[in-house]
């Protein structure tokens, strides 16, 4: 009898410590929940190029994400994407700015981010690049949150900023959800904006079956609604580590591979007057899929 | 007087109506040991930390029928702009002393007025450990196929994925019998696997036929890959009458 009433506790046990994937030593850090992040508005940005010149009617953005500073078993391509950039450079191609899509430390420890500020400063003198940041889940583990926010731009995880003709939507989905607080907000701001839109995040929507997608299929119902009645052209995320694109036909989810395990990055090719959104995708070692060197990414359903 | 109000009103008349059927099928049947139990079982979910499962207080109904080696349950909520029902069969395929095993399948629809409609299609085995009158134990484990239709896009989402459910009952005496259980999945919420739901409570029988107990009920959204944190909980009244 005893050792049927104890049979429970194991179980107890074995899901909190799996829930530890890395020894998230406090569960109950009340930095974990998003809706003690500043996810009950959303921050306005003034959108300015960092030579401070007007953006054009077609240009690029750079797309990196899950570079896992801290990870000991695999290393950044730095010199491939540096020479990458150099060409592009070459030729006056080069993005206007960039987005780093989160995971940017592994645990969410200051080391971790003071590499990722060095990684940052060579592309911000070299090519002038600005970088907008959104956070993941490994940001805020070991309660990682105050770490992130001290050292990313723009310093909160839920912003918003316009360019000529496209609103682009950063939200904090790095514990796995947007919470209703993030969602409520998130919803009063694109019902009241009439211009094509680009939403970045961290999880994907739909992509994968598991744990690497938005859990809660009432949430992640309820963003798509939103979406397609919201003229959303583009969602991008990371996460996954691999490279998949979804189309709902009203818009298009994209998934990036990681920069660290799958060496891979993207390019958003934006058309302000077409008002048209596609994505570009650089991998040299993926997970899954095949390796791509420029190819516009598609649903392959 | 808002629709909301009157599904709860709505919900109340199902519950007596279903006891009623039941009080009735049961006394028209003959009393030996093959005649079929019915479980009436009326719900109160409040919400303490809302989310998007959890963001009205809910009034649900089930009704059990145990008959030979089959246990269905019938079970309808209505909360808010959100209303769901499930069909839930398990059949005994051995049974023995101290356990049973058996195969189960349930099915659980949704419906978010004007936006979506979900339906989960779950199937799998069932293990339940009952070598002492005072305690058992249920295992479930199923494969999941969820289909969810969004009214404003013209593609139809398809996921597989997994569902485990664990629940552990004492009986310490007739009137305090607490529980608890680790699962995937909620009655009526089904979200990917990955989202682990803790509830833990007390049942308490009244009379032969009256049972009325409380549980509070919490999850952790993705609690394999995130900092976890608790994103939901509520309390659960309930009051179960058997005939």
């Amino acid at each position: 009898m005893r050792k049927i009433c104890i049979f429970p506790l194991p179980i107890f046990i074995t899901i909190l410590l799996i829930s530890c994937n890395y020894i998230s030593n406090n569960p109950f850090y009340i930095g974990n929940d998003v809706n003690t992040r500043n996810t009950n508005k959303i921050k306005e940005i003034d959108f300015e190029l960092k030579d401070k010149s007007e953006l054009p009617d077609t240009y690029t953005a750079l797309f990196i994400t899950d570079l896992h500073f801290g990870y000991s078993n695999d290393t950044i391509p730095t010199t491939d994407f540096f020479n990458w950039l150099n060409d592009l450079k070459d030729i006056n191609e080069l993005p206007k700015f960039m987005i780093c899509g989160g995971d940017i430390s592994d645990y969410g420890q200051q080391a971790q981010q003071d590499e990722y500020k060095e990684f940052c400063r060579r592309l911000e003198n070299e090519f002038n690049l600005k970088i907008f940041n959104i956070a993941g889940n490994h940001d805020y583990y070991k309660s990682g949150w105050e770490v992130w926010k001290e050292n990313c731009y723009p310093h909160t995880s839920f912003y918003h900023f316009t360019t000529n003709n496209f609103s682009w939507y950063f939200l904090d989905t790095g514990t796995g959800t947007l919470g209703l607080q993030q969602y409520n907000a998130l919803k009063e701001s694109m019902e009241n904006e009439t211009k094509p839109k680009i939403v970045i995040t961290h999880y994907p929507l739909t992509i994968t079956d598991f744990v690497s997608t938005l859990q809660n299929t009432t949430e992640r119902n309820l963003l798509l609604h939103l979406f397609s009645t919201t003229n959303v052209k583009a969602y991008i995320s990371g996460h996954q580590h691999y490279n998949e694109c979804v189309d709902f036909k009203s818009f298009q989810e994209y998934c990036i591979s990681a920069f660290r395990k799958s060496k891979g990055w993207a390019l958003i090719d934006i058309n302000e007057k077409e008002e048209t959104v596609s994505v570009r995708t650089w991998c040299k070692t993926p997970k899954f899929g095949k390796a791509t060197n420029g190819e516009i990414l598609k649903d392959n359903d | 007087m808002n629709f909301y109000l009157l599904t709860k009103k709505r919900i109340c008349l199902v519950f007596l109506f279903l006891m009623l059927i039941s009080h009735l099928v049961s006394q028209t049947l003959p009393a030996n040991k093959n005649r079929p139990i019915f479980v009436s079982k009326i719900n109160l979910n409040y919400p303490i930390q809302k989310y998007f499962n959890n963001m009205f207080l809910a009034v649900s109904t089930d009704c059990d029928i145990i008959f030979n080696k089959t246990y269905t349950s019938l079970s309808a909520s209505f909360g808010g702009q959100q209303n769901s029902f499930v069909v839930d069969i398990i059949h005994t395929l051995l049974a023995k002393a101290s356990f049973n095993l058996g195969a189960a399948v349930k099915t659980h629809v949704t419906n978010f007025q004007n936006i979506f409609t979900e339906t989960n299609f779950l199937t799998g085995i069932f293990f339940c450990r009952h070598k002492s009158k005072k305690f058992f134990y249920q295992l479930r484990f199923d494969l999941m196929f969820k289909f969810t239709r969004i009214y404003s896009l013209p593609v139809f989402i398809k996921k597989i994925n997994y569902d485990f459910t664990s629940f552990f009952h004492w009986q310490i005496n007739r009137y305090i019998q607490p529980f608890f259980s680790i699962s995937t999945s909620e009655l009526f919420d089904y979200p990917l696997f990955g989202t682990s739901f803790f509830s833990f409570g007390c049942e308490s029988c009244i009379t032969d036929s009256i049972t009325a107990g409380a549980e509070y009920k919490t999850a952790f959204t993705d609690m394999f890959s995130v900092s976890n944190h608790i994103s939901q909980s509520s309390i659960n009244l309930f009051a179960k009458v058997k005939f």
